[in-house]
């Protein structure tokens, strides 16, 4: 499965490649912003995203808007801060499937993508 | 004009080896007189064989006579073919696995100063499906004639007469290919690839560090700092000197080892030597010594036995059941043998000693920074919420690796119970000066004690010593002064 992370923090993208890589996921994509992920998601094809909403040039939500115009499907989870949270339906309604609030643990962050890919599987199938 | 006849004016030669025809006409010569036909015949009296080709030289030469009135002409009207040697059938090596041009090798880099000569290499090595040479074809020849049309004969080619084993193949583009890894061998016209190592010689600056994939053999000694590493067994028959020796499999070392406290014997299997003096290293199982092991600092996974030998100095780790001569020495040399630990799981559990409490550190350091945030939980900032997830991620990391520590040093105590045997036969004697680790007990003799005695732990882990004639078993603590690990050097002798 591919899976693209998108967050300017690296330290943050590093944080979900290693949870990502103890569930057993080995093709993943990092992205910086909003426009970096806009430029990787053609040629890597993703099933799959991480995405964070505070990010420069383009934010979480601004990207999940336009990927949702040629994709709407590959399941996005939303990366937000408590702060964000009373906008997370504002996100739900532009396309987001699922969201993790920071800070996190990551056996929280676990749960919420299998959750989320359970859900897109049984909504594909 | 001259008036001589025309065996005066024309005049046919053959050059010594026969392979041209030389027809003169004289100064002066009557250009009627030299006909063609008078030319063709000079030269038939002179043995040439006339050929098409010598009659239009001929009659070229007419021509020109003819041409030029009264002078002097000398023309070669006829040349013998030479004849097309046969290309001998050869067998060209690959550069790198070329064996005949090892000696030269050797002598270039030797001469060339500034080199490494224990990374010297004596030997081609060739894996599996290496392309080592080629076979080229013999060309038969076309023999040659001369001008007198006499045969000259050419030399036939010659077969290489190459001889194969299954060891390598040859192709139908007559390519030579390895069928396994091995050394590659061109004697009188056998080419293999041969699974053991041969060093005929001592291993030195004349040979350089051995590596090999399988087996190797030195029929003389191993010198100082050089090193022989082999994938499968090692067997030395001379002496080996202060030099590192490591095997995939056996060692044997039929002379011995005299390692000045410079020597490393690294084997997976077992070791058969027939003394050791001043060696380090391990043994993964079985240890055979004829005669002493001498300062030595050695592991040994499996059984030890040195039944007619002994033990003197050093520290030896002995994993299996073991049968040693004697232990120490009369001038009560500080020899320590200590029983049923696997010296590698040491290693393993002092590294886990170590990295637990700096583990444990670290944890209670980002457990600190938080909890500080966790306090003002609602009021973070975008980068505290980063830094909060960053801590939980390094908490859950540290908890991961200490649970993984633990579940080690947990495989590590059950492997050494399972495998590790505390049971050392001694057959003649104990000398003072000899420590005895088993178990969690450490006994030093400081009297001696005659053999054969068998010492091991008792069914409630103490130890005990057998006196293998009589059968009494005792109390090691009445043999030797016995203190617990824990409390050796601090509270003196183990409590009854």
């Amino acid at each position: 499965m591919k899976i693209l992370l998108v967050d300017d923090s690296k330290t943050m993208r590093k944080i979900q490649r290693s949870v990502l890589t103890q569930l057993g996921h080995t093709e993943i994509e990092e992205a910086c912003d909003g426009q970096d992920a806009m430029s990787k998601v053609g040629a890597f094809g993703p099933d799959l995203l991480l995405v964070d909403w505070n990010m420069p040039n383009m934010d979480g939500l601004t990207f999940v808007k336009k990927y949702r115009e040629m994709n709407k499907d590959t399941p996005i989870i939303m990366v937000t801060t408590e702060s964000e949270r009373s906008r997370v339906v504002e996100a739900i309604k532009a396309g987001v499937n699922n969201y993790v609030v920071k800070p996190f643990t990551p056996d929280v962050l676990s749960q919420r993508i299998d959750e989320t890919l359970t859900k897109a599987g049984a909504s594909a199938g | 004009m001259s008036t001589g006849s025309p065996e005066d004016s024309i005049k046919a030669t053959v050059s010594s080896d026969k392979m041209t025809a030389t027809l003169s006409i004289a100064a002066g010569a009557d250009p009627a007189m030299i006909t063609k036909q008078l030319c063709l015949t000079a030269l038939t009296d002179a043995n040439v064989m006339v050929t098409h080709e010598i009659d239009g030289a001929v009659a070229s030469l007419v021509e020109a006579v003819n041409a030029s009135p009264g002078e002097a002409i000398e023309r070669v009207v006829a040349t013998g073919l030479p004849p097309v040697h046969g290309e001998d059938e050869r067998l060209v090596f690959e550069e790198e696995f070329d064996p005949t041009t090892l000696e030269e090798e050797m002598h270039e880099r030797e001469s060339g100063g500034g080199s490494d000569f224990y990374s010297l290499v004596s030997y081609r090595l060739a894996n599996e499906g290496d392309l080592i040479a080629k076979v080229h074809p013999a060309v038969s020849g076309q023999d040659g004639m001369t001008v007198t049309g006499d045969t000259l004969a050419a030399k036939s080619a010659k077969p290489l007469g190459l001889s194969l084993d299954d060891s390598v193949m040859v192709k139908g583009d007559g390519t030579v290919v390895a069928m396994g890894d091995g050394v590659v061998q061109y004697v009188k016209g056998k080419l293999s690839v041969l699974p053991q190592l041969t060093v005929d010689e001592n291993v030195d600056f004349s040979t350089g560090n051995i590596e090999f994939d399988g087996d190797v053999l030195v029929k003389k000694s191993v010198k100082d700092c050089f090193e022989v590493t082999a994938a499968r067994s090692i067997t030395v028959q001379g002496l080996v000197e202060a030099a590192t020796l490591r095997s995939g499999t056996d060692l044997i070392l039929a002379s011995g080892m005299a390692a000045r406290e410079k020597g490393v014997i690294e084997a997976e299997r077992d070791v058969k030597a027939r003394y050791l003096d001043s060696v380090a290293g391990f043994v993964g199982r079985h240890c055979e010594i004829d005669k002493e092991v001498v300062n030595c600092e050695i592991s040994v996974g499996g059984r030890f036995s040195a039944e007619r030998g002994a033990i003197i100095g050093g520290h030896m780790r002995l994993c299996g059941v073991s049968d040693v001569g004697a232990l120490g020495s009369e001038m009560s040399a500080k020899t320590t043998v200590t029983l049923g630990r696997i010296a590698g799981f040491d290693v393993l559990r002092e590294q886990i000693e170590e990295l637990s409490p700096n583990l444990e550190a670290a944890l209670e350091k980002v457990q600190s920074e938080h909890e500080m945030l966790d306090q003002n939980k609602g009021g973070l900032t975008a980068d505290q919420n980063e830094r909060m997830t960053e801590l939980q991620f390094k908490v859950s990391s540290i908890q991961s690796l200490l649970k993984r520590l633990e579940a080690a040093q947990a495989k590590l105590n059950d492997a050494e119970d399972q495998f590790a045997e505390t049971d050392l036969t001694v057959q003649s004697r104990i000398h003072p000066g000899v420590t005895l680790r088993l178990g969690e007990y450490i006994a030093e003799f400081e009297t001696s004690v005659k053999g054969p005695v068998r010492i091991t732990l008792n069914a409630s882990g103490r130890p005990v010593m057998v006196d293998l004639v009589g059968g009494v078993e005792t109390d090691l603590r009445e043999r030797a002064r016995v203190v617990e690990r824990e409390s050796h050097g601090k509270t003196g002798s183990m409590a009854a």
